[in-house]
């Protein structure tokens, strides 16, 4: 018996596992999208929706907006909870006295759960395109990728450091939101505008995104930024729980 | 606080160890740090010259923990094939697997349903199940009849039976010596962290040497307890601290003076007796 074959073995149960997380996004989007288009439509016709016009540039504004809200609570419900969960419930002396490493079986439902993500994620431009208009679809999707890197990475992070993760990463985020939105109106400077720079790269992110949907080119610099924060926070994470009791 | 303190213990490969202690002993710290999922802050614990989770990584331990603690919203045989999956049983022997160990805890009936449906009993049986997966040559069970009905307890002994090899080491952690006397060679007591002692259950059981006795006697009850020094006699039972060989004497020194001597047995086992004198609480 190999190291390797149980966890890939054990890849369809995580997939499994995710799919109905990956999902969210998707209906968030029927939800909140879904409802005020179907309204939008209701006026005129569906017809009338689908060519250019005041009726269509509504339903596009809508499709980004709620794109965005679902891209971000999507990554961050995708991974929360990741490894706390099994800790906190105990699954982990079910799982971890077989033969596997804590590290790769979390490593890989990391992986699976992303690209999970990032193929349910499709649904949305592709569909929107199919009954309004068409939208672009690989942008949204490099998009949802960086999304589920950046929080994903970030969520699972305190996961693994934390039993109570939650409260930590979500302030985090706002921290990080509001010191890098006043940094970036060079409203800080010293200690809190390097702070601001040390904390996760969600307002770069947030740049990334506005202009990958406007078709437009991003510097690689910001990219690299997000990427490397995200190897760099999932390395972390990966090494604490190499590291640390699992019992906790 | 140090949960366990000062803990040398070897189990050698055949051998069944049992690990007792009253509540909040350490018995659980000590298989959390057997099984790698807590490290001592001092001193070490090796599984064949590995350190616990190196060992877990490479081979495995069959594991039944003291709480069934899965997901509740898992179905019994779909949890038997995840964990069977995670145990390196390969897909094609998956179905297989996952019937020997349905027959064997007798929880056919209950597979298709879900966790929160099972009864506690079901549920103990389905952990006995998963750890019974695949062929380990270390064994831990934690409290593992716990919540089982007499007629399973006794089922769990026949199966306990059935795992002694000479390769494997198995570590059974129960609250319940009766279980332990009958199951294991060695049983260590611990309390306040601390191995108490470790008692040899299978020399207990064979020597003579010496222990408390309870006999009764539908006639001449005195005369039997005349038999023994410092005997106490109430109604037709007699209590008394001798050797085997002594307690034979006496007997037949009774009989032989008319006495009808209905029972004999010992008033309480070897390891409840170290148990009592280990554990101050």
């Amino acid at each position: 018996m190999t190291l390797g074959s149980p966890l890939a073995a054990y890849a369809r149960f995580q997939a499994r596992d995710a799919l109905l997380k990956a999902l969210m996004p998707v209906g968030l989007f029927l939800v909140l999208a879904g409802l005020p288009i179907y309204t939008l439509a209701q006026r005129s016709t569906l017809a009338a929706m689908r060519a250019p016009g005041t009726l269509q540039d509504g339903a596009i504004r809508i499709y980004g907006e709620v794109m965005t809200l679902a891209m971000t609570l999507g990554a961050i419900v995708l991974m929360s909870g990741l490894a706390s969960l099994d800790r906190e419930r105990g699954h982990f002396r079910f799982l971890f006295s077989r033969p596997v490493a804590p590290w790769r079986f979390y490593l890989q439902q990391f992986v699976i759960a992303t690209v999970l993500f990032v193929a349910c994620f499709a649904l949305i431009p592709v569909g929107f395109g199919a009954v309004v208009a068409a939208v672009p679809v690989l942008p949204a999707l490099g998009s949802a990728a960086l999304y589920a890197l950046l929080y994903g990475s970030l969520a699972f992070l305190f996961s693994a450091l934390l039993n109570r993760d939650g409260l930590a990463f979500i302030l985090v985020m706002i921290v990080s939101r509001v010191l890098q939105q006043l940094d970036r109106a060079e409203q800080l400077s010293g200690f809190l505008s390097g702070l601001a720079n040390a904390l996760p790269p969600l307002q770069a992110l947030d740049g990334i995104r506005t202009t990958w949907l406007a078709e437009r080119a991003v510097t690689g610099n910001d990219v690299l930024l997000v990427i490397g924060y995200s190897v760099g926070m999932l390395a972390s994470a990966l090494v604490l729980i190499r590291q640390k009791s699992l019992a906790r | 606080m140090r949960a366990v303190d000062g803990v040398s213990l070897e189990v050698a490969p055949g051998e069944v160890l049992g690990i007792a202690g009253p509540n909040g002993a350490g018995k659980s710290t000590l298989i959390a740090m057997l099984l790698g999922f807590l490290d001592p802050d001092d001193g070490t614990v090796t599984i064949d010259g590995l350190r616990p989770r190196a060992f877990v990584e490479r081979e495995g331990i069959a594991y039944l923990p003291e709480l069934m603690t899965l997901p509740l919203t898992w179905r019994a045989d779909a949890a038997i094939d995840r964990l069977a999956a995670l145990a390196g049983i390969p897909s094609a022997g998956l179905a297989v697997a996952r019937e020997r160990v349905i027959e064997a805890v007798g929880i056919g009936e209950h597979r298709s349903k879900r966790l929160k449906a099972l009864s506690k009993g079901n549920l103990q049986r389905l952990g006995l199940a998963q750890a019974l997966l695949a062929e380990r040559r270390v064994v831990v069970f934690d409290e593992p009849t716990h919540g089982l009905d007499p007629v399973w307890t006794n089922r769990f002994r026949d199966i306990v039976g059935g795992l002694r090899q000479p390769g494997r080491s198995i570590v059974i952690a129960s609250h319940s010596l009766d279980e332990l006397e009958r199951l294991c060679d060695r049983v260590a007591i611990i309390d306040h962290g601390r191995i108490q002692r470790i008692v040899s259950v299978r020399e207990a059981r064979g020597t003579g040497s010496v222990r408390r006795w309870r006999l009764r006697a539908a006639v001449g009850a005195d005369v039997v307890a005349a038999q023994f020094d410092g005997a106490t006699l109430k109604d037709d039972s007699i209590e008394c601290t001798v050797d085997v060989a002594e307690l034979n004497r006496g007997v037949a020194a009774a009989i032989a003076q008319g006495a009808l001597v209905t029972a004999i047995a010992p008033a309480e086992s070897s390891l409840e007796e170290a148990f009592r004198a280990a554990v101050t609480r």
